[in-house]
């Protein structure tokens, strides 16, 4: 009963309905139609990748003998060192270097003695002069050189499109061919990454030449029919296609849901100090943690329930698709990937607003979580990235079901710290509830305490000055016990 | 039913509200007299588990103070300065602190609509809280303060601001819940604990200046009283010598009434003292008399 009238409380509060806004948007913009895309894909006969492309063709059969079949990972010296000095000479030669400091784009202008070391990497790596550098030939670097790509001419298709033209076919240059007309490493493997280590130094932390930005970049290489089979095999019967589009959905819902949820937590405990309802409720004979706890669970229901209803505008189709293809899918998929990858996050951020707020009594849990949100969302990779204390799980693609495969220890002691956090959070809320004292509640309590503590430091020192500890001892008792 | 303070102590900070203080109550109202700032608030949350004592004890019925279910099952708690979510109707709010008090959902029901009827919101049951003047809040206070049935009914402060009919019809409310409970008020208003308590206690300063029957807080002050009307100067003579408890004009004379410890001049009238004669002068004086020792 009370859980139902904390939930109607709780859902016609303006900060709760602009919570829902707000991921209605997120949804809109990231993931809506996602779905339909991928089913009229696999529908479509005709296979339609192209390069580049990295979603549309999720739950696609690839058709052997097709020109392009998605592109992968791969560890390829070759394709790195070429991508890394591409980028590493255009931004030389713009003096604008782009870096990523907590995930942010922030650039770069160096000084001289800095574009002389950059220069000097350079020149090591692709043993050219710097006036050989700044004249080099068009087809030098591959035309398809990672992210970098080369263009020529356009040309406008008979369907309106326009299409630009490779300067040169994608190739990386044979170890025999003149080092001056198309880039051939002139360093060890070994060497070149302690280049982009200076390079790194250089310019600054989140800057293209760390190993995780120049792999993700530059490392891609085209997937061959076999591999494009296992993708897909992996997404139809490991994933049992739901759990592919559960993961891309709480990937796009983690990031409002960590967010926001606090905003909602905070708002509700601030109405009640607004309200006073400490001096009403507090002294009604309902134990603390039961009211604490129950207000808890609403809200995390209600920060849930619009996730678990967005999830139908993907799980309905897919579940028809799987009849009508004969496939068998997961049913739960959405359900199971909400309650493990949301529910921890949402448990955490409400915690933590309850607690703040309850303590504090002001919205600093917002600036809080909105700083750790911040922070997580700057060091988190997009895919496959778990650390002990990540708030959002990313996993922005359909693919890589095999990330979750080799992350899932590390994910579960996440997830475990995060609802053992929460729990420890809320707990101590029923504390700060029970201890908190309304006249002198919240910071003024606080800061008068502090105050206190000061202003007896400072009697305790001028004690202490005059007739040395014993005279701050008693100075100090005086002081808080004028009848001693 | 009885409540027993004993050595009650309480500190913000460096602040003392109040230090080694002892009272007992028994069955009917009570009246707790005092100053703003006096402690009458600290004590009433004291007693409704809102704040923990420093030190002392307090029993009710033989139950420690720090057993805060079994006191907040006893106890119906109408504090100073209250408020409800305003968006909240009468009913709805009155069910949601039922469900606080965690009254069974049939028992909640039936006592929300008795309890409406009794303190006449019951045709304003649909209106939001924000809607209800300062009477209505106020019976709408003792209403859900009452939802549980207390043996204990705490009232602080509860005719501050209602005009005077508002306060006799909410002081008669409360008596007549105190004929087989006890009703604790609390107020700066001596005439609200004059027309309706039979006891009372004088808190200042941190301490108990009076405990004891109104009657008897009245006889301290028999002798005390006097009446006067005096011309300007005279009265300004008064005015130095004696604290004025009352004052009116009449042209250039002022009839007054002051508080004066020895026998004055023949010329000045001696007066029936009231309550809050009394109360001015062991405010003044300090000089009280504690009935009741709590061993």
């Amino acid at each position: 009963m009370l859980f139902l009238k904390e939930m109607k409380k709780c859902c016609f509060h303006a900060v709760y309905l602009l919570f829902v806004c707000l991921l209605l948007f997120e949804w809109h913009g990231n993931f809506y139609g996602v779905t339909e895309k991928e089913i009229a894909t696999a529908k479509n006969s005709e296979d339609s990748r192209q390069a580049g492309q990295i979603n549309g063709f999720a739950l696609q059969k690839p058709q052997e003998g097709a020109a392009y079949y998605g592109s992968k990972s791969e560890d390829a010296p070759d394709k790195i060192m070429a991508g890394a000095a591409d980028h590493l000479l255009i931004e030389y030669r713009a003096n604008s270097y782009a870096t990523y400091p907590f995930g942010y784009y922030k650039e770069i202008r160096l000084d001289q003695t800095g574009q002389k070391g950059i220069l000097a990497i350079l020149t090591e790596l692709t043993g050219l002069t710097e006036n050989e550098l700044q004249n080099l030939p068009g087809d030098y670097f591959p035309a398809a050189n990672g992210v970098i790509f080369h263009t020529g001419a356009g040309v406008m298709e008979p369907d309106g499109s326009y299409v630009l033209e490779p300067n040169a076919k994608e190739e990386v240059a044979e170890p025999s061919d003149d080092y001056r007309q198309h880039f051939i490493p002139q360093v060890s493997y070994e060497r070149f990454w302690e280049l982009m280590g200076k390079a790194e130094d250089t310019i600054g932390t989140g800057s293209y030449y760390s190993k995780e930005m120049l792999e993700a970049y530059f490392g891609l290489g085209e997937m061959s029919y076999e591999e494009a089979v296992e993708e897909y095999k992996k997404t139809i019967y490991d994933d049992k296609i739901t759990g592919a589009f559960a993961r891309l959905f709480c990937d796009y819902m983690t990031r409002p849901v960590s967010l926001y949820a606090v905003c909602i937590a905070a708002a509700v405990c601030l109405m009640d100090q607004r309200h006073r309802m400490r001096e009403l409720a507090g002294s009604k004979r309902i134990r603390t943690i039961k009211w604490v706890g129950t207000r808890f669970a609403a809200m995390l229901a209600l920060v849930l329930l619009p996730v678990a209803l967005l999830s139908l505008e993907s799980w309905i189709p897919l579940m028809a698709y799987a009849k009508e293809s004969g496939l068998a899918a997961d049913q739960g998929a959405f359900l199971k990937y909400i309650l493990w990858w949301l529910l921890p996050s949402a448990m955490e951020a409400l915690a933590l607003g309850m607690l703040l707020t309850e303590w504090t009594g002001t919205p600093a849990a917002i600036a809080v979580q909105g700083v750790w949100w911040f922070l997580d969302t700057g060091m988190t990779r997009l895919s496959g990235d778990v650390k002990p204390f990540t708030l959002m799980i990313r996993h922005n693609t359909l693919n890589g079901s095999e990330l979750v495969h080799k992350n899932f220890a590390m994910l579960c002691i996440n997830r475990g710290i995060l609802v053992t956090g929460a729990l420890l959070l809320l707990a101590l809320t029923c504390a700060v509830y029970e201890k908190r004292e309304t006249e002198y509640g919240g910071v003024r309590m606080r800061c008068e305490m502090a105050w206190d503590c000061y202003n007896g430091f400072g009697v305790a020192a001028a004690g202490a000055t005059e007739e040395g500890l014993g005279g701050a001892a008693i100075s100090l008792l005086r002081y808080h016990n004028p009848a001693s | 039913m009885e409540i027993r303070i004993k050595d009650l102590g309480k500190s913000y900070g460096t602040h003392r509200v109040f230090d080694h203080i002892s009272l007992s109550m028994g069955t009917g109202m009570y009246g707790l007299l005092g100053k703003n700032g006096a402690g009458k608030t600290t004590l009433m949350r004291i007693l409704a588990t809102l704040l923990e004592p420093d030190t002392g004890s307090v029993t009710m019925n033989g139950v420690d103070i720090r057993d805060k279910r079994k006191i907040r099952g006893m106890v119906g708690y109408l504090p100073q300065d209250f408020s409800m979510y305003p968006n909240m109707r009468v009913a709805e709010a009155m069910d949601y602190l039922g469900v606080l008090a965690e009254l069974p959902r049939g028992v909640r029901r039936e006592r929300v609509s008795v309890l409406l009827r009794e303190v006449n919101l019951d045709s304003e049951r649909n209106r939001r809280i924000k809607e209800l003047s300062g009477g209505m809040k106020r019976r709408f206070g003792i209403a859900q303060a009452l939802l549980n049935d207390p043996e204990v009914l705490i009232a602080d402060e509860p005719t501050a601001g209602l005009d005077p009919e508002e306060r006799v019809r909410f002081g008669n409310l409360l008596a007549s819940y105190a004929r087989d409970r006890i009703v604790l008020l609390s107020t700066h208003i001596v005439n609200d604990i004059e027309v309706n308590c039979e006891r009372l206690a004088v808190l200042d300063g941190g301490s108990i200046l009076f405990q004891g029957r109104a009657s008897d807080l009245r006889k301290l002050a028999e002798g005390k009283v006097f009446r006067a009307e005096a011309a300007p100067e005279e009265f300004e003579w008064i005015k130095r010598r004696h604290k004025v408890i009352h004052m009116q004009q009449h042209g250039n004379r002022t009839t007054c009434r002051f508080l004066c410890e020895q026998a004055p001049e023949e010329t000045y009238i001696p007066c029936t003292p009231t309550v809050e004669d009394a109360y001015i002068r062991l405010l003044q004086t300090g000089e009280g008399a504690c009935e009741h020792a709590v061993s």
